[in-house]
C-alpha cells in the first residue's frame, strides 16, 4: 500500500495528519530565498582574445585574430542572456505505510516547469537528517522546456523517529551559464517510524518502602498477595486467612500472612547529553541503545502492574510522567520514538547540567526509582546517578557498552568505564552491563542474577 | 552509497574530452609549437573536470586556447585553426560546466539534459561565429594596415568591457 | 552610463577600422601614425592581464565548499567512538600545543590507574600515586615509565621509534593500559 504524503503549501495545515492519508493537496509553488547571481565563468575570455590578437598582430596572421573574434563571441554570448525566474512546481511522493526502522522508503519528487524554458536546472532534495540515501541520488541536473515535468527517485533506509524533509533546493542557470537564479521551494513532508517497545520479559526492581498497592515486595508481612508465612491465630483476623488445611491435618489454628506488594513508580531516564552520544563498531549510537533500554523497561514494568514514565536527560528536555494502563503505553512508545530529546541526531542546543538537573529532580516524584539508560561514557553520568542516589531515588543502571579496543583512546574509554561501573557498584547502584552484541533481555538476566532480594 | 561524492558523472566530462581531441588533431597537423602548449592544457581541462578542480579546468582552457593562437601565428592554415579554436572554447565550456554540476549535484545524479542544452548551445555559438569569422576573411580585404588593426583592438576592448566581461 | 561610452566607442573604432579595410588608402589621408607591430602587441598583453587579475577576485562554487554545505544531505549523523578525544590529542605530533595534549593525557590516565588501583588492590589514593610516582605498582618497566620519573624504560626499540609505527609515548600507554585493563578485570571479548 502506498501512501502519498504531497507537499503542502506555505500554509501549511497545523498539525501532523496521520501518515496513511490520501490527500491530494495542491503541489507546492513556494519560491522563498531567492537570490540571483552572476557566475562570472567568462571572465577572462576576453583577455585571451585579446592575446589572440596580439599573436596576430605580432604575426600578421589572420587566423590568429579570427580566434580572437572567436573570444569576443564567447564574451557576448556570456552577456546576452538574463538571469531566469523560474516557475516550478514540485511534488513530493513518499512510498510507505507506517515503516519499521530499516525499512527501505521510496522518495520520489517531480518538478513541473510552470514558466519559460529553464535550459540548465539543479534540482536538490531536502532529505532528514536523521536518514541515510542508500540508492539513487536526492539531485538531479536538467533542462526542462515549458510544462514538462522531471522526477528524481531515491531510496532512504528508515530509522525511529519523525523525519521532516526539508525544502527543495533550486538553481536555475541561462544557456551560457553565465547567470544563474538560487531558490528554496517549500516541500515539507515528514514520514514517521514508531516502533513498538521492546519486549522485555522482567526488569527486577530494588527494595523501597512505599505506600501504594503493587508489586515491589517489602519484608513487612500483611494483607497482600504473595504468600508469606504463617502464624498463630490471634483474635480478630479474618477468617478468610485462616489456614484450615492445617487446622485439618494437625488441630492447630494459624493465619497465613502475605508480603505486602505495591505498584512502584519507575522513571526510565535516557542520558542524551553530548557526551552519551558515541557510537558503537557499527556506528550505531549509544542513545539509540539507551532508548530501547529505557522502552525495554517499560514494557516489562507496565506488564507487571508498575507505573512508568520516561525522561531525556540532555539539552532537549523530555518528560512523559508515571503512569500505567495501554493508553499510557502507547503514549509511551509514541514519546520514545518521536520527541526530540530521543532522537539518535546531534544535540542542537547547550547543556546547562544544574538547569537540567533541576528540572528533573522538580518532576521526579519523591517514591519514585530511577532506571538511568547511559553508556556511561564521562564521571558526569556516574555522578548524576550518586546524586539521585542520595536525594533518596533508587537508581538502577542500564549501561549499553559501546567501547571498543582498536585504538589507544578506545582502550582507556573502555578502561575508565568499567572504573565507573565497579565505583557505582561499590556504592551499592545496581547496573546492568549490557554488550550491544548480545540482546538486552540476556543482559538483564545475567545482571540480576546477581543481585540478592 | 552515502557519501556525497562533489565530482562530475563521467556523462558530463565526456564533451570536453570529445573536444580536447578536437584540438589536439588539428593542432599536431601543422604546429609543434602550438602543440606544446595545446596539448597539456587540453589534458589538463579533461583532467580538471573528471576531478572536480576549476583551476586546472581554467588554466589548461587557456593554455590550449593560446596554443591554437601560437599555432595560428606561426601559419597553421585558418581552415585548421578555427575549428581548433572553436573546440578549445568548447572543451573549457563543458569542462567549466561540469565542474559546476559536480560541485551541485554530484556523481551519482543524472545529468543529460543539461549536459546536452549546454554543449549544444557553446557549439552552436562558437560555430556561428567562426563561420562567420571566416566568411568575412574570405571575401574581406586580403591586407590590413597596422591603423586598421589598431583600430580593431581597441574596438574588441572597448566592445568586450561594454558587454561587462 | 559608462558602458554606452565604452559600446560607442567600441562601434567607432570597429568602423574605423573596417573602413581602412575597405579603403587602405584612407589611412593615409586621416594622416594616423603607423604606430610599430610591437607596440600594438605588448598593448594587447597589458590589456589581457588586466582581465585576468578581474577574473582572480570572483568566488566560484568550490568542490570544498560542496563538501561543507550540502554533503550532509546523504546521510546521517554519525557519532564518534568513545575515546576518540584521546585519540585526537595522542595524534598531536611535535609542534604547537603537544605539550599541553601531553600533559593533558598523562593527567588522566594518572587519575584513571589511581581509581582503578585503590580499587583493585585496595590501596588509598595517597598510597597509589606514591606507587605510581615510584613506578612500583607494576612489573612492566614500560608502564610504569609512562607515570614516574624515576624509571628508565628499557633500550627504546630504535628501529620501531624510526620507522613511525609506535612513538615511545604510545607504547608507553599501551603497556599501561594493558596493565590496569588487567587489574580491572576489563577485556577479553
Amino acid at each position: 500500500m502506498s501512501a502519498t504524503t504531497t507537499a503542502d503549501s506555505e500554509q501549511a495545515a497545523g498539525g501532523d495528519s496521520e501518515r496513511e492519508h490520501d490527500e491530494e493537496t495542491e503541489p507546492a509553488t513556494a519560491l522563498v530565498d531567492v537570490t540571483t547571481r552572476e557566475t562570472n565563468r567568462w571572465r577572462g575570455v576576453t583577455a585571451l582574445s585579446l592575446l589572440a590578437a596580439a599573436a596576430g598582430i605580432a604575426s600578421t596572421s589572420p587566423a590568429a585574430l579570427l580566434l580572437a573574434v572567436l573570444g569576443v563571441a564567447y564574451a557576448a554570448y556570456g552577456a546576452l542572456f538574463d538571469a531566469p525566474s523560474p516557475s516550478l512546481a514540485v511534488e513530493r511522493t513518499i512510498d510507505a505505510a507506517d515503516p519499521e526502522p530499516g525499512d527501505e522508503v521510496e522518495v520520489s519528487l517531480s518538478v513541473t516547469n510552470e514558466g519559460a524554458f529553464l535550459p540548465d536546472l539543479r534540482v536538490v532534495d531536502g532529505v532528514p537528517e536523521g536518514v541515510d540515501v542508500v540508492d539513487g541520488s536526492p539531485r538531479l541536473a536538467t533542462a526542462l522546456r515549458a510544462g514538462k515535468t522531471a522526477t528524481l527517485r531515491y531510496t532512504v533506509e528508515m530509522r525511529r523517529g519523525e523525519h521532516d524533509f526539508d525544502g527543495v533546493q533550486v538553481r536555475a542557470r541561462d544557456v551560457a551559464g553565465a547567470r544563474e537564479t538560487e531558490a528554496t521551494v517549500r516541500a515539507a513532508s515528514s514520514v514517521a517510524s514508531v516502533p513498538d517497545l521492546p519486549e522485555l520479559d522482567a526488569f527486577p526492581l530494588r527494595d523501597q518502602t512505599v505506600q501504594r498497592v503493587g508489586r515491589v515486595p517489602t519484608s513487612q508481612g500483611g494483607s497482600g498477595v504473595e504468600f508469606y508465612g504463617t502464624r498463630e491465630y490471634r483474635t480478630g483476623d479474618p477468617l478468610s486467612r485462616v489456614d484450615w488445611t492445617r487446622l485439618a491435618r494437625t488441630g492447630d489454628l494459624s493465619t497465613v500472612q502475605y508480603r505486602e506488594e505495591r505498584a512502584a513508580t519507575v522513571v526510565a531516564v535516557v542520558d542524551a547529553r553530548d557526551a552519551a552520544h558515541v557510537a558503537d563498531a557499527d556506528g550505531e549510537d549509544a542513545v539509540e541503545y539507551g532508548v530501547e533500554a529505557a522502552g525495554g523497561v517499560a514494557s516489562a514494568l507496565l506488564d507487571a502492574g508498575d507505573r512508568v514514565g520516561v525522561a531525556a536527560f540532555g539539552p532537549h528536555w523530555e518528560w512523559l510522567a508515571p503512569g500505567s494502563g495501554r493508553d499510557h503505553r502507547a503514549r509511551l512508545r509514541d514519546a520514545l520514538a518521536r520527541r526530540r530529546g530521543f532522537a539518535a541526531l546531534e544535540p542542537e542546543r547547550r547543556f546547562l547540567g544544574a538547569l537540567v538537573f533541576r528540572r528533573l529532580r522538580k518532576h521526579l516524584p519523591a517514591d519514585a526509582q530511577v532506571v538511568f539508560c547511559s553508556p556511561l561514557a564521562d564521571d558526569n553520568a556516574a555522578a548524576y546517578v550518586r546524586r539521585l542516589e542520595a536525594r533518596g531515588n533508587p537508581v538502577t543502571v542500564v549501561s549499553p557498552d559501546v567501547t571498543g579496543a582498536e585504538t589507544l583512546g578506545q582502550q582507556v574509554a573502555r578502561v575508565e568505564r568499567a572504573a565507573r561501573i565497579r565505583s557505582l557498584r561499590r556504592a551499592g547502584v545496581r547496573v546492568v552491563d549490557w554488550p550491544v552484541e548480545r540482546s538486552l533481555p540476556v543482559a538483564v538476566a545475567t545482571a540480576s542474577r546477581g543481585w540478592s532480594q | 552509497m552515502s557519501e556525497f561524492d562533489a565530482r562530475p558523472p563521467s556523462l558530463a566530462v565526456a564533451p570536453a574530452a570529445v573536444a580536447a581531441a578536437l584540438v589536439v588533431l588539428p593542432v599536431a597537423a601543422g604546429s609543434t609549437v602550438g602543440l606544446v602548449l595545446a596539448g597539456p592544457g587540453v589534458a589538463a581541462v579533461v583532467y580538471g573536470a573528471h576531478t572536480a578542480t576549476r583551476s586546472y579546468v581554467t588554466l589548461g582552457g587557456a593554455l590550449a586556447f593560446l596554443g591554437v593562437a601560437v599555432a595560428a601565428a606561426s601559419g597553421l592554415p585558418t581552415a585548421l585553426a578555427l575549428p581548433a579554436g572553436v573546440a578549445a572554447l568548447v572543451a573549457y565550456d563543458t569542462g567549466e560546466h561540469a565542474v559546476g554540476l559536480g560541485v551541485d549535484v554530484g556523481a551519482d545524479a543524472t545529468v543529460a539534459q543539461s549536459v546536452a542544452v549546454h554543449t549544444a548551445g557553446s557549439v552552436t555559438v562558437a560555430s556561428l561565429a567562426a563561420g562567420l569569422g571566416y566568411a568575412v576573411y574570405q571575401f574581406g580585404p586580403t591586407s590590413l594596415p597596422v591603423t586598421g588593426l589598431l583600430a580593431l583592438l581597441f574596438a574588441s576592448v572597448f566592445l568586450a568591457y561594454a558587454l561587462g566581461d | 552610463m559608462l558602458r554606452r561610452v565604452l559600446l560607442a566607442l567600441g562601434v567607432l573604432f570597429a568602423a574605423l577600422g573596417v573602413a581602412v579595410a575597405a579603403s587602405p588608402s584612407l589611412a593615409a589621408t586621416l594622416r594616423l601614425p603607423n604606430v610599430p607591430r610591437v607596440a600594438v602587441a605588448v598593448l594587447a598583453v597589458v590589456f589581457a592581464l588586466a582581465t585576468h587579475a578581474a577574473r582572480k577576485r570572483v568566488e566560484f562554487r568550490d568542490p570544498d565548499d560542496a563538501v561543507v554545505r550540502a554533503s550532509g544531505l546523504e546521510d546521517r549523523y554519525e557519532p564518534p567512538r568513545p575515546g576518540a578525544d584521546v585519540d585526537a590529542e595522542l595524534a598531536i605530533g611535535p609542534g604547537e600545543g603537544a605539550s599541553g595534549a601531553d600533559a593533558r593525557i598523562r593527567e588522566r590516565l594518572r587519575l584513571l590507574a589511581v581509581r582503578v588501583l585503590s580499587d583493585a588492590e585496595g590501596w588509598s589514593e595517597e598510597k597509589a600515586h606514591r606507587r605510581l610516582d615510584e613506578g612500583t605498582w607494576t612489573d612492566d618497566r614500560t608502564a610504569a615509565a609512562l607515570f614516574s620519573e624515576a624509571v628508565d624504560p628499557p633500550a627504546r626499540n630504535v628501529v620501531v621509534e624510526f620507522a613511525g609505527i609506535e612513538s615511545t609515548r604510545e607504547r608507553e600507554v599501551r603497556r599501561a593500559l594493558a596493565e590496569l585493563e588487567r587489574r580491572a578485570g576489563v577485556g577479553g571479548d
